[in-house]
């Protein structure tokens, strides 16, 4: 059932990231979603380190274990993707809008499926903090890595 | 700096001095690509490391420990950027070589092979420790798909440019 809801979950978040309005590359797209789905690996491991040292009574499946890795590296890379190529609009009041919207919806994500996303129980409080920062992170490297481009361009022209 | 569990012995001197040697040839290679494109190919070897450090090394799987502990240490993030200049490597040669339609599964091939005895130098030293019936071999597989997820990286992202 869980492996079934990701799946289709994943699929509305791909087809999602296809059809919105792109405003970064191919590349910064690419780039972002390594970024990305790193940043969830590592900063992710203490709430999930009874997944990790194999706590006794906390037995996971292998479709919550695909379920689990999906949501790490892909469902969450991608909601990243879309929210960071929409908030490069120059409207503040959008930029807010779209940065509130993605909050909620990472924050319901782990609400819904914590099991397979956290693993274990985190305050929202504390959740959405490191959202905030998360998301900060993303839009800092998002613009670094353009700034890298551009740099590069000077010189050639 | 070493974590608690942790013994300075051969595969953390390994994983130091292979790290240095693969960003020392890294940075002088004579450049080919631009910085965007050098970051993402080092991330793409990160990546593949910590992904499969997250996958295979975690229950139900739990087919290997990476280092001294069985949890993820700073030795075990090392090793994951060690791992990184071996993207930009296998991307940089394919990029300088002159290539026909064929070139493409010899190199991955020989790559593939030359990956399987590098993780064999690293288990004989202490990186990897192998559990639960998982053998050398198995990374063979592993290693075909990731190199072939590389190679159409850089037809997409490369060559098409």
């Amino acid at each position: 059932m869980i492996l079934a809801t990701t799946l289709c979950l994943s699929w509305i978040v791909i087809n999602l990231f296809i059809m919105i309005p792109k405003q970064l590359s191919r590349e910064e797209n690419l780039f972002l979603f390594l970024s990305s789905s790193i940043t969830i690996m590592l900063s992710l491991l203490i709430p999930a380190k009874r997944m990790y040292f194999g706590d006794p009574g906390f037995n996971y499946s292998i479709e919550g274990t695909v379920a689990f890795l999906i949501n790490r590296n892909i469902i969450f890379p991608l909601l990243t993707l879309i929210s960071i190529n929409l908030v490069h609009y120059k409207s503040f009041w959008k930029r807010l809008l779209i940065f509130l919207v993605s909050l909620c919806t990472f924050l319901l994500f782990c609400r819904l499926d914590e099991k397979h996303t956290i693993v274990s129980t985190i305050s929202s409080v504390k959740l959405s903090i490191y959202f905030i920062c998360y998301f900060a992170f993303m839009f800092a490297l998002s613009k670094a890595f353009r700034n890298l481009g551009e740099k590069q361009q000077l010189p050639d022209k | 700096m070493i974590p608690k569990g942790t013994v300075f012995d051969s595969n953390e001197i390994f994983i130091l001095i292979i790290g240095a040697l693969a960003y020392l040839v890294m940075f002088l290679l004579p450049k080919y690509f631009s910085k965007q494109q050098t970051i993402t190919m080092l991330l793409i070897g990160n990546y593949i490391s910590t992904f499969f450090d997250n996958t295979v090394c975690i229950n139900p799987f739990n087919y290997y420990n990476i280092n001294d502990t069985p949890y993820t240490d700073f030795w075990d993030l090392l090793s994951c950027v060690m791992f990184s200049p071996f993207g930009y490597f296998f991307v940089y040669l394919y990029a300088i070589i002159k290539k026909n339609r064929t070139t493409y599964f010899f190199y991955i091939s020989m790559w593939s092979l030359i990956a399987v005895v590098a993780e064999a130098l690293a288990w004989r030293v202490g990186v990897y420790h192998y559990k639960n019936g998982y053998q050398l071999f198995f990374s063979l597989p592993i290693y075909i798909i990731v190199l072939t997820v590389t190679m159409i990286y850089y037809q997409f992202f490369i060559q098409k440019r």
